[in-house]
């Protein structure tokens, strides 16, 4: 058994550290429920002595569009880029396998670097500024880390299995669908959950893609607050936690799935 | 055999894996050409496209001869890859190995250390933005109250630069820990104990049995935080727009603020290049080191 000395040293700094970790989150919940008038004269670090949901209520409306428009992005997003995901993986696994270096070299590629021609290749087809450019340019980028995240949990015992089926007369899109898809419960939970948080807090394509009502998503929408000269603290902070509220829910119900989505998308995968 | 496959129908299988691997193709890898493209043009946003002219690497002689503002962008980000990746990867270590041994507390305070992680970094921007505000922010509050002089954090150069690694280190080392904490999971007890039969002190264990272990991990937080130190954009943009001045611009600003906002799009493409080339070559080498090794 550790002695209480030690015990107390490694609680003193675990403590430090969470004071670190939460206290910009705290002067964020203290400030949202602060009436406007009296942002800026109660100190951030204690409840306000008349708190208001008036921020909320306000933001609420400037975010329920933007919400929306997340949502739309993220069914095309997460559902194209899971099914891809899958496939593609499943294809490096049985046929060519070097295309996986592709893709290494793809997840490593800054998404804004190619943000011109991106920009240009949709305003040609007319849908700039539209959700489905955005879910779809998205899924585009997300690719290639989710095919090395389905390749991680793809082991090559799986060829036995798809050997077999084979000699059972099944043809490769049919293996894909009975054999393959039904074995990756696991690899898509964790990407769906993991491509959820990373589309939901993506800025870069919202800003360059879009920009407009009809297509911007609640982190973008958010930014826009700032904008202004003297930015209005409690309608921000109130944004903040509302447009944050999905992914962090997400973290602490499913938080083990999507730090998979990390190291798997990273780990074995040639 | 190959004469047989040529002749045949294309299979439906082989009609989607060249149409997704076509879509992504081109958006992923070819606007990466464009824009290498692009960045040999002289092409600005009042020029009509048949007027571009190609002017080879002038660009790019432009901007590592002459442009002070890439200097200093390429300089900041080089500071955050310099700092941020490893006192997040030093602060998870630390955080793990206490996590390892906290008993019963450590599903909560696990979680609190994700939480930062978890959000955009534009909350995290405007998180920190407000802790950094002059006269309402967190901790100008808080030095006031303590009789130590306010400082204006992001306005002045100096402090501004290093200001901003804060938030970097705030959002990854809780990601660090946790990934940390995984390979601590997974070294066998039987090692540990027989080590601590044979006398070995705290330091020894963590030296000789532990860092070992850890290497993979490590290797893998590498590859990960220094590709998200290059990449870094939406904070920045948020908390200084790159300011004061040019004084805590980074690349990804630098080329995002040539193309969209001057409408310099071949010199904001050389600079997409340049990062591009960048980030390979400092991610990659130890990625497919990784894989090699087989994690």
């Amino acid at each position: 058994m550790r002695s209480v000395s030690s015990m107390i040293k490694i609680y003193v700094i675990l403590i430090i550290y969470f004071l670190f970790a939460v206290i910009p989150l705290w002067s964020c919940l203290t400030t949202s429920i602060t009436s406007t008038k009296e942002v800026g004269l109660i100190s951030p670090w204690v409840l306000p002595p008349n708190p208001t949901l008036e921020p909320f209520s306000f933001v609420l409306k400037e975010l329920a569009r933007p919400i929306y428009n997340g949502l739309i992005q993220e069914l095309i997003t997460v559902t194209l880029a899971c099914l891809t995901g899958s496939f593609l993986a499943y294809y490096t696994l049985i046929r060519w396998k070097k295309l996986i270096y592709l893709f290494i070299v793809g997840v490593f590629t800054p998404p804004i670097a190619a943000s011109v021609p991106t920009v240009l290749t949709w305003v040609k087809l007319g849908l700039y500024n539209t959700n489905l450019a955005l879910g779809l340019t998205r899924y585009a980028y997300v690719v290639p880390i989710t095919v090395l995240l389905f390749r991680s949990f793809y082991a090559e015992s799986l060829l036995r299995l798809i050997e077999a089926a084979r000699i059972d007369g099944a043809d490769d899109l049919r293996i894909y669908a009975q054999v393959i898809l039904p074995l990756s419960k696991i690899p898509l939970v964790v990407a769906s959950s993991f491509l959820f948080t990373i589309t939901w807090n993506c800025y870069v394509w919202a800003l360059v893609l879009g920009p407009g009502p009809e297509a911007r998503n609640a982190i973008y929408r958010l930014s826009l607050f700032l904008s202004i000269h003297t930015p209005e603290w409690n309608y921000l902070m109130a944004g903040v936690i509302i447009s944050s509220l999905p992914v962090v829910l997400l973290y602490v119900t499913l938080g083990k799935y999507i730090l998979a989505g990390y190291t798997a998308g990273m780990g074995k995968a040639v | 055999m190959s004469n047989k496959r040529f002749h045949h129908k294309p299979s439906f299988f082989t009609v989607l894996v060249v149409i997704q691997l076509a879509f992504v193709f081109y958006f992923v890898f070819a606007c990466i050409g464009f824009n290498i493209l692009i960045s040999f043009t002289d092409w600005s946003g009042l020029k009509p496209l048949t007027e571009i002219n190609l002017i080879g690497l002038e660009n790019y002689v432009k901007l590592i001869f002459f442009k002070r503002e890439f200097h200093i962008s390429f300089l900041n980000n080089m500071l955050i890859y310099a700092i941020v990746v490893p006192a997040s990867i030093g602060i998870g270590l630390l955080l793990s190995s206490l996590l390892h041994i906290a008993g019963r507390s450590e599903p909560f305070f696990r979680t609190c250390y994700l939480l930062p992680f978890s959000l955009a970094y534009v909350v995290v921007g405007i998180l920190w933005l407000y802790v950094y505000y002059p006269n309402i922010g967190i901790l100008n509050t808080t030095l006031k109250f303590l009789h130590l002089p306010e400082r204006h954090w992001l306005s002045e150069p100096q402090t501004a630069r290093f200001a901003l690694l804060v938030p970097m280190i705030w959002q990854y080392s809780g990601f660090a820990a946790l990934v940390l904490l995984g390979g601590l999971r997974s070294i066998p007890l039987e090692i540990m104990e027989s080590a601590k039969i044979d006398g070995a002190s705290g330091f020894t264990m963590f030296r000789y049995i532990v860092l070992p272990h850890l290497r993979y991990p490590i290797y893998f937080l590498y590859v990960i935080i220094s590709t998200w130190a290059l990449m870094t954009f939406d904070l920045i943009w948020i908390m200084t727009g790159g300011g004061p001045g040019v004084e805590t611009s980074v690349l990804s600003i630098l080329g995002y603020k040539y193309a969209f906002g001057y409408n310099y799009f071949g010199l904001g493409a050389a600079v997409f290049t340049l990062l591009t080339l960048l980030n390979w070559g400092l991610a990659l080498p130890v990625y497919f080191y990784l894989q090699r090794r087989g994690v």
